[in-house]
């Protein structure tokens, strides 16, 4: 069901908040022993706020269309009165006093803030422990939104937020098999969202449904002040512009990097997904992507560098208490020499310029999301054929290109391995044209049935 | 600032920070023009936005 779904049936009478967020606590009971995707339950302030949605409701005010229905936050989120972690022993007290923009937002629609989910510590990761994975409890859910991605794949939650810095919403989309937006940078603000790196950080939803990711993102886009790299640019009506017709769009498919190194269940299910596109009326067009070996490297040091700038105070004086993984990663930034740190903005602005010209000739381009199915929990490397690599390189191969350029991407679900792992398609378009890869999206989802199918955990 | 690493951590550091710089590499040996400045992305993104969408195609 839809979130549109249930806020009809909300003012239907045939359900109502308190018992949809009854159903989702006792989801949460029942099965976040074994995933320990939430840190944080607020069971007590959303059964209030839910009856207070009721009698506002019935007495005729309406917030819209998200009145009385819960939403999950990523645990990087700042939400007022509820404890925001970033999923670290350094922040495990730490209580905001105001709500991130975002969060404001959504609750101004009328949302009620159900809990807090799990993060890799300061979303410095793709693993997210000690999240598991619904579909296979022994594998990762990926990161950093792990939790978020967790709890909509096990019925936990329904809707939820997350962040993306090289891949950190559509990493876990993919792993879970769930829909994963990482909008236009400066499409969404990042006021009150704990940054892992300013230039490459993206806010977006993570969602069961696309329509509910043009849903979510209509309520949490648009120029704040808080956030000077926020646009002013108008924000459409993605719900409304789903209707649009797709046939005719020019599907970009590159054919280098994208499917090197890449899993073969994965690369056969997503070039079976453009043949669906294909017969959706879209024209398939393939074309190499610029400058792979300097992309990587300009993300990795841009990344890196920025990290370890922010959090230069706590690697002084508390470096004991980062974990091993996330410290190292610090230590590093801390050490890359700043020319580097010059010389990956200049490949970003070069690269930006090469990208946008690509969109000449191309109106979307697609990709897998990640080469590889989720990994077991104890896995730090993978082999793809003889190519062997980090769990985390592999996982941010595909999408760092796009939070080096800005650019919007999405991750939907495309198929599974032949051992039930979800396997997830990247979709990218032009900057702030969200709607186009929601439309294509949407589409695609409406003619496939891989959303349909849950975890057997769930 | 300080950072302290003892002579474990050193060698745990080292190693990794070479295996990143290796990775870095490309950096070091680009030949970008000289009129190209570090901070025109974010300029360059806020331009596209302006760019027509695809829309009803």
């Amino acid at each position: 069901m839809t979130l549109r779904e249930i806020a009809k049936k909300i003012r239907s009478g045939e359900t109502s908040p308190s018992e949809i967020v009854r159903l989702l606590l006792e989801q949460i009971r029942r099965t976040d022993d074994k995933l320990q995707a939430y840190i944080t339950v607020c069971e007590e302030s959303s059964l209030k706020l839910a009856e207070a949605a009721e009698l506002q409701l019935k007495a005729g005010h309406d917030l819209g269309v998200l009145h009385g229905i819960p939403v999950s936050i990523k645990d990087l989120y700042e939400t007022e009165g509820i404890r925001t972690t970033c999923g670290s022993r350094l922040m495990q007290d730490y209580v905001p006093k105001k709500d991130s923009t975002v969060v404001a937002r959504l609750k101004s629609k009328g949302a009620i803030v159900l809990g807090k989910l799990n993060t890799h510590e300061f979303a410095l990761g793709a693993m997210s422990p000690p999240t598991k994975n619904p579909w296979d409890l022994g594998r990762i859910p990926g990161g950093s939104s792990g939790g978020s991605a967790a709890a909509l794949a096990m019925g936990s939650a329904i809707a939820t937020t997350g962040s993306d810095t090289g891949g950190s919403i559509r990493i876990p989309a993919s792993f879970c098999g769930v829909v994963g937006l990482k909008p236009t940078y400066g499409r969404v603000s990042r006021a009150g969202i704990f940054p892992e790196s300013w230039s490459l950080d993206h806010a977006g939803p993570l969602t069961k449904r696309l329509e509910d990711a043009a849903l979510l993102l209509r309520i949490m886009a648009g120029r704040d002040e808080l956030d000077p790299t926020s646009s002013d640019l108008p924000v459409p009506d993605y719900v409304q512009e789903l209707e649009t017709n797709i046939a005719g769009l020019r599907v970009g498919v590159p054919t280098n990097h994208f499917f090197e190194h890449c899993d073969c269940e994965i690369a056969k299910a997503v070039n079976a997904a453009v043949e669906v596109l294909e017969g959706l009326g879209c024209t398939k067009v393939e074309f190499e992507f610029p400058s792979i070996s300097e992309i990587m490297a300009a993300y990795t040091t841009i990344d890196l560098c920025e990290a370890s700038a922010y959090h230069e105070r706590e690697i002084e004086q508390r470096a004991a208490d980062f974990q091993p993984d996330v410290r190292l990663l610090l230590e590093q930034g801390l050490l890359i020499p700043a020319s580097y740190y010059i010389q990956a903005q200049r490949v970003r602005a070069m690269l930006f310029a090469k990208v946008m010209s690509l969109f000449d000739h191309l109106d979307v381009i697609v990709t897998p999301s990640v080469p590889i199915v989720s990994p077991q929990v104890s896995q730090t490397i993978v082999r793809i054929d003889d190519y062997e690599e980090s769990v985390d390189s592999a996982a941010v191969r595909y999408l760092a290109p796009f939070n080096l350029t800005g650019l919007p991407a999405l991750s939907i679900p495309c198929g599974f391995s032949s051992k039930g792992l979800p396997i997830g398609m990247q979709i990218a378009g032009r900057a702030y044209d969200e709607s186009t890869i929601l439309r294509l999206g949407h589409e695609y989802e409406n003619a496939t049935e891989w959303h349909m199918r849950l975890p057997e955990t769930s | 600032m300080t950072v302290r690493f003892d002579e474990n951590r050193l060698d745990l550091v080292t190693a990794a920070l070479n295996q990143a710089l290796e990775m870095l590499q490309p950096l070091a040996k680009l030949l970008l023009p000289k009129e190209l400045e570090p901070t025109t992305y974010l300029a360059r993104i806020k331009d596209a936005g302006r760019v027509a969408r695809s829309e009803n195609i």
